[in-house]
């Protein structure tokens, strides 16, 4: 379908249809991918006004972590049907500027990040040791959760009356101050949530009900975010799985990594530094220890080892997310000893690749083995090794290639399927999703 | 797909089905027997008991007599008369008693510097029994991985394997 907005193109970038050329288009950060998107003239003022206005709230404004990601995936959706303004309180100085696809506005009045751990704390800390599963909030509570992280969003409300946007998307179910600016602004606009849900506790967690309530839809990563969220809203008709944008980059498939080379090797990636002796270290001692006469490249913060029949080869650490990819595109199977805690990102590239996974058996990325029987998980070291020397011998590892691949494809691996279902759950008419997109 | 379709909860039960060969464990460590309260308290009444009451009167006291007249000075007399001729033996007894309290008040004392002694060796064995308890299980884990100084390049009859049983390192 092509829509107003939707420029002529040039007659080589034909194939409208190949959604390998459109999953370039989730590369947010470059304005220069879509034609059909608004420009935004350098006074912020919208060259195209008869397309819906979508304000996406959000604490940081960043890409390092899962929930910046996948914030920047979903704004970016929501930029093929609507001007996206994104208000954040991050910043040094007050003001809108023009990032990528995006109006930015800062209100250059951050959030203390230890207010925000102030909170997880005592999230984590009522919810396990209270005497009821579901504390009750007291003013005194409310007012010791909210310290500090109400006052930075003050003059959102502000931005969002000379807004007036159709929709505003608020980032993350634990974000009560984008919600107090909303009620002093603009209190009949319709929200959509982006939960951001990492663990149940906060999601069943009272003092952000309202947040839910208010919600006229919610969205998640994973099914297991999204039967919490449903579980926390008693009803699932607003909740939305919405997945994430993914693809597997194919140039990391000509070369391999320098430090392994073609071995079939098998990649652990371990989440802390090599020097450092907690359970991961251990694990990864263990594998390396277990399995000799197979090249095991583990992944340190601060390094990387790859260790052949007691032979160490110690290279830089993976710090690109393309090393890390042409590692696990590489690798016979991925040991994930501490994945996301969102939607575990680095598991779902790795079936993608065709790499099966071995995580955790109490992490987010055990739906990605389960779900999408791409892989095993572990509860004690002798599952991890029984596991992972399942998964070496080729027929079994072969299935697993197959169905988590075939998953990660189906549920990950559409641009367009992603921004459909982000609009749709936003409720913007999907007939504004252009279907031409170029470079 | 080509290949038969892997459940993975099905594949790691049937894992952990064929692993099963041996559950072994280090035995915990036994509860430890601590010293009762009761038991103290009530040796600890004892001997303030002993304290209180080891003194005996040196002399009559007219009040003992409990009545007034002749016959109550008649008593009183015969008491003070009785307490005269057994006054050494009277003596003598109550050094024995300050004695023996003595005496026992240094056992008691004693017998509480054994008791923490013993408390802390057994807590100090316990630990150690907890700390051998740990290592072994580690061994008995390395042992049920088979490590690496048991891996032999043929891979022939490892911890009692047949050869075609094990094929953790070839590829």
């Amino acid at each position: 379908m092509v829509t107003a907005e939707t420029v002529d193109l040039p007659a080589e970038t034909t194939h409208p249809s190949d959604d390998r050329r459109r999953r370039s288009v989730l590369n947010w950060a470059a304005p220069r991918f879509c034609h059909h998107l608004p420009m935004t003239s350098s006074d912020g003022r919208h060259q195209l006004s008869n397309r819906p206005t979508a304000a996406v709230l959000v604490g940081h404004w960043e890409a390092k972590t899962e929930g910046g990601w996948i914030t920047r995936q979903v704004a970016g959706a929501l930029a093929c049907v609507a001007d996206v303004h994104v208000i954040t309180p991050d910043g040094r100085v007050a003001g809108q500027t023009v990032d990528g696809v995006f109006s930015l506005h800062r209100l250059a009045t951050p959030i203390d990040r230890s207010a925000e751990l102030r909170r997880d704390l005592l999230v984590e800390a009522l919810s396990r040791t209270g005497p009821e599963r579901t504390p009750a909030m007291t003013p005194d509570l409310t007012a010791l959760m909210d310290h500090h992280l109400i006052e930075p969003w003050r003059d959102a409300a502000e931005v969002l009356k000379a807004l007036q946007p159709d929709l505003i998307v608020i980032a993350g179910h634990q974000t009560v101050g984008a919600l107090t600016a909303i009620d002093r602004s603009l209190p009949d606009t319709p929200i959509a949530l982006l939960a951001l849900g990492t663990d149940s506790h906060s999601l069943a967690f009272p003092h952000f009900d309202h947040l839910f309530d208010r919600a006229n839809s919610v969205l998640t990563l994973t099914e297991i975010e999204r039967s919490s969220v449903a579980e926390a809203c008693r009803g699932e008709s607003k909740v939305h799985r919405i997945g994430a944008p993914m693809a597997a980059n194919p140039s990391v498939l000509g070369e391999p990594n320098t430090w392994v080379g073609p071995t079939d090797y098998i990649l652990v990636v371990t989440g802390t530094g090599s020097e450092d002796e907690d359970e991961e270290a251990d694990l990864s001692r263990l594998l390396r220890l277990r399995f000799p006469d197979n090249p095991v490249g583990i992944a340190h913060t601060d390094s990387f080892c790859a260790w052949h029949q007691g032979r160490l080869n110690q290279g830089w650490p993976i710090e690109r997310s393309s090393d890390m990819a042409r590692l696990m595109a590489w690798a016979r199977v991925t040991v994930d000893l501490r994945p996301g805690r969102l939607f575990a990102r680095r598991c779902v590239e790795s079936l993608l690749f065709g790499t099966p996974i071995v995580v955790p058996h109490d992490s987010r990325a055990k739906e990605h083995a389960e779900r999408g029987r791409g892989g095993l998980w572990f509860s004690n070291p002798a599952e991890l090794t029984w596991s992972v020397e399942a998964l070496l011998e080729p027929a079994t590892r072969d299935t697993f290639s197959v169905q988590g691949r075939h998953y990660a494809e189906e549920e990950y691996g559409s641009t367009d399927r992603f921004i459909e279902r982000v609009a749709s759950a936003c409720g913007l008419p999907n007939a504004a999703i252009p279907a031409q997109v170029t470079t | 797909m080509g290949q038969p379709a892997l459940d993975p909860q099905e594949f790691l039960e049937k894992l952990k089905a064929q692993h099963q060969v041996l559950q072994w464990e280090p035995l915990p460590p036994d509860d430890p027997e601590r010293i009762k309260e009761s038991g103290q308290t009530r040796t600890r009444g004892s001997l303030e008991y002993l304290h209180g009451h080891w003194t005996l009167p040196d002399d009559f006291d007219p009040a003992d007599a409990g009545v007034g007249g002749i016959r109550g000075k008649i008593v009183t007399m015969f008491g003070r008369l009785t307490y005269r001729v057994m006054a050494p033996y009277l003596h003598e007894e109550r050094d024995l008693l300050g004695h023996i309290v003595r005496v026992n008040e240094a056992l008691q004392r004693r017998c509480d510097e054994l008791s923490l002694r013993s408390q802390q060796l057994q807590d100090e064995m316990l630990r150690r029994q907890a700390a051998e308890a740990s290592n072994q299980a580690k061994l008995a884990l390395w042992l049920h991985l088979e490590p690496p100084s048991t891996v032999s390049t043929s891979g022939d009859g490892r911890n009692g394997r047949p050869p075609s049983g094990d094929n953790s390192s070839k590829r």
